[in-house]
């Protein structure tokens, strides 16, 4: 008798851990990647793949993202219950009155970076006056174009869309890149570390972090839980591929062959590895996904600055993650 | 007792010469197979540079005739009266009547083929069903943004782009040639861009090309782009996906990544890859492509270049120990017929030492030095 007492004791436990498990089916929800399936959302796909978003009671339809997809159109739309998108991005939309609020800030450090070759001249930040510099258009080219006016330099900016190409080719003397994406590129077309230089832009104050969990206001107030099971998983997704990275490699290898992305292991290996570096700067696990209240603002008065936004959202009010 | 007399004068005797004729053997075989190796080596590495560059020179006329069809093009457009009609009929004949040429356009600048039109770039391209047309511009494909276009654009000179895999058209391996089109001529200073005048040209052939390059018998070509990027290898899964620097990182091997290094700035080589590329020990020519900036490598396995001269080398080894085998019998015959006679001498002198002094020496017929030690023991007694 004292047995059957204690199995059900267990069970009533269980059940309070796993409410969602025992009561209902799955609740179906699609996320939208900003970008193209690479390991700068090797945690959706970890988690996607290990089970963590059906252990917590989701069935997650993975979108496949890139350039012709927007993030915010895609919620709005209702295309997507949950997407990634810069923090500056963000704070923009919520300004110009979308209403989306953040679930999380997954890139705690920005990995926008200014690179140069070596043999163009170009050693320190004063060097680039004059210089031809390709930016990429949007709320890329803010850092770059606030850090100039910092060092009070006259720049010739060449748009640039998409490749590398053109600083290989030496068609601009710098360019900006993302540290876990394009500087490695440049690194295997065969150009050395010590050939380059290299300004990132968040050691200049400019500190412009990037992916962040979004959704819809109205997703957030009917189900606050299923927002939070969802960002859980994902958190959890990125510590299991952080500590696991071949087998995370695999799962990122997998969605990047289907979406003929044409990369490879080395890449995803850099990537994922620098993903760590900007997800968790400090090394502390435990500040994982959690928006500064100064990043926030920092991120904000500059876009004020560049008439960007009006008014700063209120803090609360944009972020809904865990403080 | 028995085998005194080996341990005697025979012994020192057999050990002495054998031991010189062994290292005057060593020193032969070793001295022959490094030079002939060498030797080998010399003609290999000729063969390869002979090979990589005039593989390379073949390619990049390939690409370098390409490249002449977009620059006529420009020519025509620059200085002949043409309509819209002459250049489609112009760009169509162009990709009919090139078995390389994949597709072809020119596209204008806004405003620069007629006032008010932003996007015009009539684009004609192979299919199975024949020529087709597209007009490339549109709010979709804003072609102002693409590395075809911009890029030349931006350096106002022609380029070449990576190669990347057409998907829309059957998967196909290219690279496309852009050439900027000036206002006031093909070539005068002080220009506004008008146009940029592309050739896709497939690369089908040069995979089918550099396949064909015979390479002994286990040996391959490859060729890089200008970023490293395989263009063509015999493992279809790096074709496009790995650079040879991605391909050194995973692999670990600092030597790889150098050896790309110095595909892309030097014109051509003959280096030791050690096993740093297929796992097994390999040398490497390249020769430079110079065209699209690409490098052509061959790479030769050391175990197929040095096969003949290890053979060469096992057969002298194997008949050198024969021959020491041989000597050692003959040694021991002669040092043994040598040392015969003493042994009956000593047995004899012992006899004279116990008082029996009956000597009988006629055992010992030979008139050399032992001949004649006989005698002198005989007459003693």
């Amino acid at each position: 008798m004292k047995k059957i007492y204690i199995a059900w004791a267990l069970l009533l436990i269980h059940l309070c851990i796993h409410p969602v498990l025992a009561e209902s089916p799955l609740k179906t929800v699609s996320f939208l990647p900003q970008w193209i399936p690479q390991a700068q959302f090797a945690g959706y796909m970890v988690a996607l793949e290990k089970g963590f978003y059906r252990d917590r009671g989701l069935n997650l339809q993975l979108i496949c993202g890139g350039p012709s997809k927007s993030p915010f159109e895609c919620l709005s739309a209702g295309e997507a219950t949950f997407c990634t998108n810069w923090l500056s991005d963000g704070i923009e939309g919520r300004a110009w009155g979308k209403k989306i609020v953040n679930l999380a800030q997954i890139i705690q450090r920005s990995g926008l970076l200014l690179v140069a070759k070596k043999s163009s001249g170009i050693i320190q930040p004063n060097d680039l006056n004059g210089k031809k510099v390709a930016l990429w258009e949007g709320h890329f080219s803010i850092p770059p174009r606030v850090f100039f006016s910092q060092f009070n330099l006259r720049v010739k900016v060449i748009p640039n869309y998409t490749s590398i190409a053109i600083l290989l080719k030496d068609g601009v003397d710098a360019c900006s890149v993302m540290w876990y994406n394009e500087y490695h590129t440049i690194l295997n077309s065969g150009l050395n570390p010590d050939e380059l230089s290299v300004f990132f832009l968040s050691s200049f104050g400019l500190n412009f972090p990037e992916d962040g969990i979004y959704c819809l206001e109205k997703t957030w107030s009917a189900d606050p839980d299923l927002c939070e099971q969802f960002v859980q998983a994902s958190l959890q997704g990125w510590l299991y591929a952080f500590d696991h990275q071949d087998e995370a490699l695999d799962i990122v290898l997998r969605h990047a062959e289907a979406a003929h992305t044409g990369t490879n292991r080395a890449h995803q290996r850099w990537m994922l590895a620098r993903m760590k570096d900007l997800s968790i700067p400090e090394g502390d696990k435990g500040t994982l996904g959690k928006l500064q209240r100064k990043d926030f603002v920092a991120v904000g008065n500059i876009l004020k600055e560049f008439s960007l936004i009006r008014d700063l959202p209120d803090f609360d009010d944009f972020y809904r993650g865990h403080k | 007792m028995r085998w005194m007399p080996l341990r005697g004068i025979a012994l020192k005797m057999t050990v002495l010469v054998l031991g010189a004729t062994s290292i005057i053997f060593g020193i032969i075989i070793s001295y022959s197979y490094y030079y002939s190796r060498n030797i080998i080596l010399d003609e290999a590495q000729q063969h390869a540079l002979n090979l990589t560059l005039s593989v390379a020179r073949k390619i990049e006329q390939e690409f370098r005739s390409a490249a002449k069809i977009a620059q006529n093009l420009a020519r025509f457009l620059s200085n002949a009266q043409w309509d819209e009609k002459t250049l489609n009929a112009v760009l169509k004949a162009l990709v009919a009547e090139n078995k390389e040429i994949y597709g072809s356009t020119v596209a204008f600048e806004p405003d620069a083929f007629r006032k008010g039109i932003r996007y015009y770039a009539p684009y004609f391209y192979k299919t199975k069903e024949g020529i087709k047309y597209d007009q490339l511009g549109s709010e979709s494909y804003n072609y102002f943004q693409k590395d075809w276009y911009h890029i030349p654009k931006v350096l106002e000179a022609p380029v070449w782009s990576d190669p990347y895999f057409d998907e829309g058209g059957g998967n196909i391996a290219m690279t496309t040639y852009s050439f900027p089109l000036f206002e006031n001529g093909v070539e005068v200073p002080e220009r506004a861009l008008r146009a940029i005048i592309t050739v896709d040209v497939s690369l089908e052939w040069l995979a089918d090309l550099v396949s064909s390059v015979s390479v002994g018998q286990t040996g391959f070509c490859f060729i890089i782009s200008d970023t490293g990027t395989f263009v063509t290898y015999p493992d279809p899964k790096l074709v496009m996906r790995e650079s040879i620097f991605s391909l050194a990182e995973e692999l670990k091997n600092p030597k790889l990544r150098e050896t790309g290094r110095a595909m892309l700035r030097q014109k051509s080589a003959f280096v030791d890859m050690g096993s740093s590329l297929t796992g097994e020990e390999a040398f490497l020519a390249f020769a430079r492509i110079e065209s699209p900036g690409w490098s052509l490598a061959a790479v030769f396995p050391k175990q197929e270049l040095l096969a003949e001269i290890t053979r060469l080398y096992r057969t002298n080894v194997l008949l050198a120990l024969t021959g020491l085998g041989l000597l050692l019998l003959a040694s021991l015959v002669v040092a043994g017929s040598i040392t015969r006679p003493l042994r009956r001498m000593v047995k004899a002198t012992e006899q004279v030492a116990h008082g029996d002094l009956d000597l009988d020496m006629s055992f010992v017929r030979s008139r050399d030095e032992v001949g004649r030690l006989a005698d002198h023991v005989h007459v003693g007694a």
